[in-house]
């Protein structure tokens, strides 16, 4: 299994080094983006502190943490659906299915590079913004953080597989990805904390594992919190991840029979 | 007796898209296309085998099936003793797929690259992948440009990265799937002489190829199945299909000092089924005799007897065979009128 994790690794990396300037490119984004966001909260001075207590009271900090690692939204719905589609227009998917590596091996295995890139930029984002931007992280919980991680990419790549699910049997038009990437971001706590929403509004934020994953990210990294503090929102991503997952392997190996099925599953 | 590749009554329909009006009009109506219909057939160790057919016909429909990438509606098939249905994985491990998709690699990574990361996939040991790359790159002379990109390669190093690739297993059937098809003919000739000779004859491998080029098919398969809108109207030999459309074979001699005398002893010998002759334009004293023979084991021996004994002398004898585009044409015209 590890052989073949590192050979995916490989190919990807590979892939992606092949285009140069789009690679570099995409750090610029980082950088300019930290900037946007650091003289949006030199805008709000004092005025969102109120909102801001129990993450420290500094805006640029909290939405720093919340772009940074609403990339790993972003990659974990995309990228398994992403690699089916990318599979089915290169032509390469019919040749790896034609392998005894099980299919649902090689869409994992093909989203592990997007996770890893995503990282990086993840300790771009955090980096420019302790050494330059002044974020202050005194005595982070690097374990919880890093827990708290896990279980978000398991939440979030459970949503992904679903997805998944969707592109190999319609190929295209996936409202789960819009939906749920809409939602995350408006109601998520990537931007604004939600208790600036309508109490009602609110309790959509609820139903999101985004929400507990900022909330417990930022509470980790800003505030130091214990894994005792962090439990609530580490149990209910748990959750997540426990009633998500079997269901979303359960509905792609549904989804590859019905491609199989209509002779569909290499088509785009 | 085990069979490399079984197939029976196979049948593949496909959902056939319908225009909105249509849906508008009948919402629950289902449309489907008959891909596969009831396809029977046994391919053995070691043979060659060809499924010829025009563009449509099921082949590629047909390969799919074989190699698990499509469930079939109705029927069963078993590749290498294994179950389509129960065990994939095991069919996985005993093929190799060959497809003249050149879309089917990473185009920004070297050959090398693509041969190395699909046959982990094969679940390879790194030094089995080396050693077999190794070997197949020397027996395919790809050595140099191996570790070119991809997307520089000309179409024929290109297919011939697609064979390296399904040998990449050393699988004991092969699926090909027109492999010569956008290759000039002497890329083409290479590949089949490669096939044939090294694969087939050398290593014993079982290939099933499909094709719809008439020569290619006539030159290289021990059999062939010919098939059209999904059914199979006709496998055997080459010859044996020969036969099932015409019986006789074509034989022209060039004869110096042939008497009428002999000529209608010849006539009247029980498998000539028809004789002409005329002088040849170049040399008058030369006839050119056209006989068609019914069992030319039997018959073209006693022919070549009178003509010999008569005191005639056999300047030539070419044997010409029914053209296969015939054939084919008079297979698909015939049985299609059955179905």
């Amino acid at each position: 299994m590890w052989q073949k994790i590192l050979a995916f690794i490989k190919r990807d990396f590979s892939i992606t080094a092949s285009y140069r300037l789009s690679f570099f490119f995409q750090f610029f984004g980082i950088f300019f983006s930290v900037v946007t966001f650091y003289f949006i909260a030199k805008l709000f001075g004092k005025a969102a502190v109120p909102y801001l207590e129990s993450y420290g009271g500094d805006y640029f900090s909290f939405v720093l943490i919340g772009i940074a690692f609403s990339d790993y939204l972003g990659v974990g719905l995309g990228s398994f659906a992403g690699t089916i589609r990318e599979g089915q227009m290169l032509g390469t998917l019919e040749a790896m299915l034609v392998t005894p590596t099980r299919v649902h091996s090689i869409i994992l295995f093909s989203s592990i590079w997007q996770f890893l890139l995503t990282s990086i930029r993840v300790l771009a984002y955090i980096l420019l913004g302790v050494f330059f931007f002044g974020v202050s992280m005194v005595r982070p919980n690097i374990p919880a953080a890093f827990l708290v991680l896990i279980l978000t990419i398991l939440a979030f790549s459970s949503l992904g597989i679903i997805s998944a699910s969707f592109i190999m049997v319609f190929k295209r038009g996936n409202p789960l990805n819009w939906l749920i990437g809409s939602f995350s971001t408006l109601f998520g706590g990537v931007f604004f904390p939600i208790t600036i929403l309508p109490g009602w509004l609110q309790k959509v934020s609820y139903f999101l594992p985004i929400t507990y994953s900022l909330r417990a990210m930022r509470h980790a990294l800003l505030q130091s919190y214990s894994f005792q503090a962090l439990g609530f929102d580490i149990l209910i991503l748990a959750l997540f991840s426990v009633v998500l997952l079997p269901f979303s392997i359960y509905a792609f190996k549904v989804a590859v029979r019905r491609a199989k099925k209509d002779g569909s599953l290499t088509h785009y | 007796m085990a069979y490399a590749i079984e197939a029976v009554g196979l049948i593949k329909r496909f959902p056939r898209r319908r225009k909105l009006r249509q849906i508008a009009r009948h919402p629950f109506r289902m449309e489907t296309i008959t891909a596969l219909n009831g396809v029977n057939l046994q391919v053995e160790e070691g043979e060659l085998f060809g499924i010829l057919g025009p563009n449509g016909a099921g082949k590629t429909t047909l390969i799919k099936l074989l190699s698990t990438l499509i469930l079939p509606d109705e029927g069963e098939a078993w590749v290498s003793g294994y179950n389509i249905f129960h065990d994939e994985e095991n069919i996985k491990r005993s093929i190799g797929l060959v497809t003249g998709e050149e879309r089917s690699f990473y185009w920004r990574l070297s050959g090398r690259r693509n041969l190395q990361f699909f046959a982990t996939l094969h679940n390879m040991s790194p030094f089995q992948i080396q050693k077999r790359i190794n070997s197949i790159l020397e027996i395919l002379e790809l050595q140099e440009k191996v570790d070119d990109l991809f997307y520089t390669y000309s179409t024929g190093i290109k297919q011939e990265l697609a064979l390296a690739r399904g040998l990449i297993n050393d699988p004991q059937i092969l699926f090909i799937d027109e492999p010569t098809k956008s290759l000039d003919p002497v890329a083409a000739r290479n590949i089949r002489k490669f096939i044939q000779e090294k694969l087939v004859k050398e290593q014993g491998k079982t290939v099933f190829l499909a094709t719809h080029n008439l020569e290619e098919a006539q030159q290289i398969c021990d059999r062939l199945a010919i098939i059209d809108r999904g059914r199979i109207l006709s496998l055997g030999t080459p010859s044996e299909i020969r036969r099932t459309v015409s019986k006789e074979d074509r034989y022209i001699l060039k004869v110096r000092a042939l008497s009428a005398e002999v000529l209608e002893k010849i006539g009247r010998q029980k498998k000539v089924a028809h004789l002409s002759s005329r002088p040849d334009p170049a040399n008058s004293s030369v006839s050119i005799l056209e006989i068609r023979l019914l069992e030319y084991e039997a018959a073209l021996p006693l022919v070549i007897e009178t003509l010999v004994s008569s005191g005639a002398k056999i300047l030539d004898c070419s044997h010409f065979e029914v053209p296969l585009e015939d054939i084919f044409a008079q297979v698909v015209k015939r049985k299609g009128a059955d179905v």
